[in-house]
């Protein structure tokens, strides 16, 4: 939308005044996006039931997505742990990431933790994770999600992206693929595409391993990663 | 007042974190302050080290009337959850008056050895100016409620040390405890109860008061400490 002053502008000095407000546009946009990935971070959070392993997908990208040995996680306690920005290598380039908290999943926790996470976070980003164990819990959170979002109009405005990581490939990638397990979620699928087109946001469902550092499909979870930080950076790529 | 218990639950469908205890009759505002802040911040809660260690954390719920204040006894369990993890903790919380909650913390003194009361309070006037400086150094927390973060090497004997001096600085005993923060009767925009925590591996987030061991201290970058050895 061009705005009173770019009208005038235009008008006054014809096309090259366009070319120069153009240039100005992709300048301010760059700006932005530098601004973000490199300086403050890109804000996103961290979501899933408990156990699905939000704790130790942040440690992993907090340690360049190097393979984590001897990482041991704990419960995350109510009220959960700040997580400062860091920076990381996301395929080939160094981007600084911004998770604000780490919460826990339990359900006493989705109406305090997460919704004042989404508001205080005012995320670019969601990465959802979810776990061959527990559908029903796991459906039930994802269904609160999607709902605070329709509910949170401030706190949603940025969201560009939702990715849905099944986690521990490790574990069922040998007899199930994860289109096997999420043939339960359904609606839930149908619901968040839904959802994606109406408010604007780019939604994918990857399965793969935090601990291995792979999707089910063979490929780097990096990749996947790196896909869904340059849709939520300012200057998508 | 009602006595809250927030435990580890490992059976039935709904596990995890959670209030075991009746939560009627504590507002739902007060509930939430609660659950989010009744267990100091940290994580490695799971190292042997900290296995039985207990923390006291005292916060503000309401300042208005009367006032409360959340009074959390937090104790590291040997719990292991479904997954194989630790470091599961549970806090039993009363929520008192401002009166009760000052009998509180004088009992709670009055039951350390006074050998022990002694050295705090030498370790405290020896560090008057760690006091005064420190605090307004914090690069993290607010300049007009500062945090106060306090060190010494971890050993639940040596924490009663610990757990001596932060007590006696929240009950203004003395002229020194007056550098965290003068007096309400004299600075109107003191807090009327200063938030404490004995024992955290994070001060982040933490309470106004939070002391952790020296071990935790290298990860603290911008936040000043006390170091009490």
């Amino acid at each position: 939308m061009t705005t009173l002053f770019e009208r005038v502008f235009v008008s006054v000095f014809g096309q090259t005044g366009r070319d120069f407000i153009d240039g100005l546009q992709r300048s301010s946009s760059s700006l932005s996006d530098f601004v973000y990935v490199k300086v403050f971070g890109l804000p996103f959070i961290v979501l899933g039931a408990r156990q699905t392993g939000k704790t130790t997908l942040i440690e992993w990208m907090r340690h360049n997505l190097h393979e984590l040995d001897s990482f041991a996680p704990e419960p995350t306690a109510p009220g959960g742990d700040s997580v400062p920005a860091f920076s990381a290598r996301i395929g080939g380039e160094g981007m600084r990431l911004k998770p604000t908290r780490d919460v826990g999943g339990e359900y006493d926790m989705w109406e305090t933790d997460w919704v004042e996470l989404f508001r205080v976070a005012k995320p670019r980003g969601i990465i959802f994770l979810v776990d061959h164990t527990d559908v029903l819990a796991h459906k039930d959170a994802l269904n609160f999600v999607m709902n605070m979002i329709d509910e949170e109009i401030e706190a949603k405005r940025n969201l560009k992206a939702f990715l849905v990581l099944v986690n521990k490939s490790d574990l069922w990638g040998g007899k199930l693929s994860a289109d096997d397990l999420l043939h339960s979620y359904g609606n839930e699928v149908k619901r968040l595409k839904n959802q994606a087109a109406r408010v604007g946001y780019q939604t994918w469902i990857v399965g793969g391993s935090v601990r291995d550092g792979v999707t089910d499909s063979g490929e780097t979870l990096t990749a996947s990663l790196r896909t869904f930080f340059n849709a939520i950076r300012p200057k998508p790529r | 007042m009602p006595t809250l218990t927030l435990d580890y639950v490992l059976e039935g469908r709904q596990r995890g974190y959670q209030f075991t205890s009746d939560t009627r009759g504590v507002a739902p505002d007060q509930l939430k302050l609660i659950w989010r802040n009744a267990i100091p911040r940290g994580s490695a809660w799971s190292d042997p080290a900290y296995r039985g260690a207990r923390s006291l954390k005292c916060f503000t719920v309401d300042d208005a009337g009367a006032g409360s204040i959340a009074v959390c006894d937090v104790i590291g369990t040997d719990q292991v959850d479904e997954v194989g993890r630790t470091g599961i903790r549970r806090a039993v919380i009363q929520v008192m008056r401002y009166a009760e909650y000052q009998a509180f913390l004088r009992e709670r003194l009055a039951a350390i050895p006074v050998a022990v009361i002694r050295d705090a309070e030498r370790a405290l006037y020896a560090r008057n100016w760690d006091l005064l400086l420190k605090k307004h150094s914090n690069a993290v927390h607010s300049p007009l409620k500062p945090q106060t973060v306090f060190t010494d090497d971890y050993s639940p004997e040596r924490w009663r040390f610990v757990e001596a001096c932060l007590l006696l600085l929240v009950t203004r005993a003395t002229v020194l405890t007056n550098l965290i923060e003068v007096t309400p009767k004299v600075n109107p925009f003191a807090d009327r109860a200063l938030s404490f925590t004995t024992l955290a591996l994070d001060a982040r987030e933490e309470s106004r008061l939070v002391a952790i061991p020296a071990a935790k201290a290298a990860g603290l970058r911008g936040i000043p400490v006390v170091n009490l050895g």
